[in-house]
């Protein structure tokens, strides 16, 4: 899943990205989201990724991490390019290009923003209790992650996972997942407790501090402004 | 199990505008029929619910090119109402990690999220009267293919697939388009069915052979995790009767 690697950048990221406000750089994604969904020739597209590229390099994202994530949507577009190629090689670059450059821009936010900051800000917005889910299955994930993985390795180290025996997968998933949630069911009444003996009512307080423009914040919106009027220009040249 | 890996740009700006909107307003409307306090009480067990769903996703079932969604189980442990807004949740994580569009979230948690509603409730109007385990498999076997059904409809509308031939839409658009001759048609069309023939055909074969086997995998994991809970915490499966959605 590599959430706890991306969660690694985010909180220990010094990049000038790192230190910029949650609006400014969801203006931003919002921005190069946008423009990828928006264009459509391979050259504004190839354009983009490149910047898109440009801007994880500067945040010293570590691209291993997210060649693993972009195997996803360029795996999917290349399914759906496939149909595309029918008509055209530029209809099927397209899509992959659409797809990938979309899933860099959201990988951007997620490398440089911790996730709790995301959602802290989205508070504002949405319904606090599902803003509350959304934390808690942040924790909840890498409470369990440790969990699971050392679940799976003594089951793997136990003879337990075969890649072409369906039926004992299946037969081993199904008590590894009962005992997960078992055992995650019984923490999670735990944490609840703890959280009511903390003064929790409802909505985990967030602290927000983004009517502060700072210089990084000033740069990010500068870029924004700045892709979005490429975009423009390029249509008005076409 | 129907969870749609569609990449953003390839599902048209109205539909996924649609799928936005009604996943966000059935999932406030779910929380606010609950009531707070109930809710409140839940919100660790539903996320509890969302990290393991997203861990088991990412979990492959050896040489079947398949992944777990367990949204029928939530419905069943949370709640269908409840089970719909984790799907939301972590349809909304994955893809914020690129598994599956940003744009596409509403409409895998419409898709997805029936698996929940339709498990969840068929799953408490059973279980009273033939068991927790056969009314497990029968609920998860109706909501996947509910669901399936729903994400096949949803991909001919948009042309990705057509559900009379199974030929790619945008394969035929391509002759419907040319004005050729009937000689010449004639050719075309001998070729398309050829070509749609091998094409095709071991497509959708495979797509089935995939999805049977979907099928059976979610029932049975889902049944054998109900079964297991049923040994060590039958309170879970039945808990004190309350009117939660």
């Amino acid at each position: 899943m590599h959430l706890a690697e991306i969660d690694r950048m985010a909180s220990n990221g010094t990049s000038l990205f790192h230190r910029a406000g949650v609006p400014s750089k969801l203006l931003m994604v919002l921005c190069l989201l946008w423009t990828v969904m928006a264009s459509g020739d391979v050259l504004t597209l190839g354009a983009l990724i490149a910047v898109l590229l440009v801007l994880h390099l500067v945040a010293r994202v570590q691209f291993k991490e997210i060649a693993h994530l972009l195997f996803y949507p360029f795996f999917f577009s290349l399914l759906f390019a496939l149909l595309k190629f029918q008509e055209s090689w530029a209809s099927g670059f397209l899509v992959i290009l659409k797809g990938t450059g979309a899933a860099l821009a959201t990988l951007f936010l997620l490398a440089t923003t911790p996730w709790v900051e995301v959602f802290a800000f989205l508070s504002a917005y949405l319904p606090g209790t599902l803003v509350d889910i959304f934390l808690f299955t942040y924790r909840s994930f890498f409470i369990l992650l440790d969990q699971v993985s050392s679940l799976l390795r003594s089951m793997r180290v136990r003879g337990g996972y075969h890649p072409f025996n369906v039926v004992m997968n299946l037969k081993n998933m199904a008590s590894t997942v009962g005992l997960v949630l078992l055992h995650s069911f019984e923490m999670s009444q735990r944490m609840y407790r703890i959280y009511l003996l903390r003064g929790y009512d409802g909505g985990i307080p967030v602290a927000r501090r983004w009517w502060k423009l700072g210089y990084p914040d000033v740069v990010v919106i500068v870029l924004s402004v700045l892709i979005v009027m490429g975009m423009v220009i390029a249509w008005r040249l076409l | 199990m129907s969870h749609v890996h569609l990449p953003d740009g390839v599902v048209p700006t109205i539909w996924w505008v649609a799928g936005y909107l009604i996943s966000l307003v059935t999932v406030f409307v779910i929380l606010k029929r609950v009531e707070a306090e109930k809710v409140r009480g839940k919100i660790p067990e539903i996320a509890m619910m969302a990290a393991v769903m997203l861990i088991t996703m990412s979990v492959p079932l050896g040489f079947i090119p398949f992944h777990m969604n367990f949204a029928a189980l939530a419905g069943m442990l949370v709640g269908p109402g409840l089970g719909f807004v984790v799907v939301f949740v972590v349809n909304f994580i994955l893809a914020l990690l690129g598994h599956g569009g940003i744009t596409v979230v509403g409409l895998n948690t419409l898709s997805v999220g029936v698996e929940a509603l339709v498990g969840g409730v068929a799953f408490r109007l059973l279980k009273g009267k033939i068991g927790s385990v056969p009314s497990t498999i029968i609920s998860t076997t109706v909501a996947v293919l509910l669901s399936t059904a729903l994400m096949v409809l949803f991909l001919s509308s948009i042309g990705m697939v057509d559900i009379r031939s199974g030929e790619g839409m945008l394969h035929r658009d391509n002759h419907a388009g040319d004005g050729a001759s009937g000689q010449d048609e004639g050719l075309r069309h001998e070729d398309a069915a050829y070509r749609f023939g091998r094409m095709a055909l071991a497509g959708w074969a495979a797509v089935l052979v995939v999805l049977c086997l979907g099928i059976i995998s979610e029932s049975a994991v889902t049944a054998l995790v109900i079964r297991f809970f049923m040994k060590v915490r039958p309170d879970m499966i039945n808990p004190t009767p309350n009117k939660d959605w």
